[in-house]
């Protein structure tokens, strides 16, 4: 009973000093913050600023959309991760969390438009293919522009289901149990799927004679 | 104004809450309560089936039908096949909806929760359970317990000299013929099951409130009300085994054991 009283006792203590003093959230990892979050808009708002970008980044590249869009997109998968704030699951990381909701809003934003379109942007193309190369072992030069485009079709040819674990995995640069979590599919799934995007690109570098050593 | 202070802004504007965790407790336990229902619906189907599955007259299945595949297949209980399947397929969506129900991939799930099923539906089996549903059914709607058991159908073609009942009255004629009155709710009028010395019967005789199954012939006589059957055999309603000594029987003259004799 003790030992009960004090623990309430060093959270309210904890809590009131976060609340009073710290506003310097950057020593707290993303989990602590989102269990201080539901009594503390402060701490919420620190997690909005770490997640800011990346999901934007990330938003932009399952979509299309245009900046407004997505900053609605956004607006929209923020405001429901504080409405389920105690629906987080500590087993999971806060990012999974957060990027599994911002992939489901983008889904249910375009499931009004009932497809949704994805292109890899120019800007990220270089990013993936190099890391989709390396992944692949490849030790020739990537840049060649034919290849370059063929594998980028090969990419867009792919499937929705394809094009999310890959986006994920080279560009997000997920781990396969965070892909797991983020789009709650099997690790076994991701694995699967990304093999099978990579023996599709494997048969189209064979075909341009590269030297590839796995 | 950027997107966080959009956030905040929002959150305090319409003075936005988390939603309580209860709510997300009671729909994890939900849905964990809502699987364990399932499988027990599901192992109770199982149990049921291998009830009647062991019960479905494997002693005279020859007279029944033209080859043991035909009896299985024509006397298969589908509806708890159909239960049972039904029950499966919502544990298996149900499981996959549970909190971490993702991370299982499809087939080892499919047959984890089969597999679980199954095992669960044996070990009702052996208390009873399967058992209990099926008499709970043929007691309470005995009109529809040939849906659940269709064995009970098979049983009611005294035509094909074959006939099933609980036993209603036991009436002595005379020192020869003993007619049994049966109930079968399947079948229309009164039908009543003539013995005579010559047919066999249970080692443990026939007593009032008996199911037995009969076989013999229908008798044809118009001047009587009440449809008339002369049994060469009687036997209980469970399944005797495989090889029942009723067949060894017919080739013996002795006298049956007699039947133990109710006046009405």
């Amino acid at each position: 009973m003790k030992e009960c009283t004090a623990f309430i006792r060093i959270t309210r203590y904890r809590k009131s000093v976060y609340t009073l003093f710290m506003t310097d959230y950057s020593d707290q990892t993303d989990e602590s913050l989102a269990l201080l979050s539901a009594t503390d808009h402060d701490a919420f708002g620190a997690l909005v600023g770490r997640y800011e970008q990346k999901l934007y980044r990330y938003v932009r590249r399952i979509t299309d959309v245009n900046h407004e869009e997505c900053e609605d997109i956004l607006q929209e998968t923020f405001l429901k991760s504080y409405r389920y704030l105690h629906n987080f699951d500590p087993s999971l990381s806060f990012s999974s969390w957060m990027y599994r909701i911002a992939h489901n809003e983008t889904i249910s934003h375009f499931r009004k438009r009932s497809v949704r379109p994805k292109i890899i942007r120019e800007e990220d193309g270089n990013t993936y293919l190099q890391n989709v190369a390396a992944d692949l072992d490849i030790t020739a030069d990537i840049d060649r522009e034919t290849l370059q485009r063929q594998i980028q079709d090969v990419l867009d040819s792919l499937g929705p289901k394809y094009k999310d674990v890959l986006i994920l995995r080279y560009l997000e640069e997920k781990s396969y149990q965070e892909i797991s979590d983020i789009l709650k599919i099997p690790v076994k799934t991701v694995g699967t799927r990304i093999n099978r995007a990579k023996k599709q690109l494997r048969h189209i570098i064979a075909g341009h004679d590269m030297n590839i050593r796995s | 104004m950027n997107i966080k202070q959009k956030i905040l802004d929002t959150i305090k504007e319409k003075q936005l809450t988390p939603i309580p965790a209860w709510k997300f407790l009671t729909r994890t336990y939900g849905l964990w309560v809502l699987s364990s229902l399932l499988l027990i619906l599901g192992s109770v189907g199982v149990a049921t089936m291998v009830f009647i599955f062991t019960k479905n007259d494997w002693d005279i299945y020859n007279e029944l039908h033209e080859s043991k595949m035909i009896h299985i297949v024509s006397t298969l209980p589908y509806l708890w096949l159909a239960i049972f399947l039904l029950m499966l397929v919502l544990l298996y969506i149900d499981i996959r909806h549970t909190k971490r129900g993702y991370k299982y991939t499809s087939l080892p799930l499919f047959f984890a929760a089969l597999g679980t099923s199954i095992l669960l539906g044996f070990c009702l089996h052996v208390i009873g359970v399967g058992q209990k549903i099926d008499t709970l059914i043929t007691q309470g709607v005995p009109g529809q317990a040939h849906i659940f058991n269709p064995r009970l159908k098979g049983l009611s073609h005294p035509e094909k000299g074959i006939l099933t009942g609980r036993v209603a009255i036991i009436e002595s004629m005379s020192s020869t013929t003993t007619r049994v009155y049966i109930e079968n709710p399947l079948l229309e009028g009164t039908w009543i099951v003539i013995v005579k010395p010559t047919t066999i019967l249970p080692p443990t005789g026939i007593h009032l409130q008996d199911r037995i199954r009969a076989l013999g012939e229908e008798m044809e006589d118009n001047e009587i009300e009440e449809h008339q059957f002369f049994a060469q055999v009687i036997l209980p309603f469970n399944t005797l085994s495989i090889d029942p000594r009723w067949k060894k029987h017919n080739k013996q003259s002795s006298i049956p054991p007699l039947i133990q004799m109710y006046e009405d």
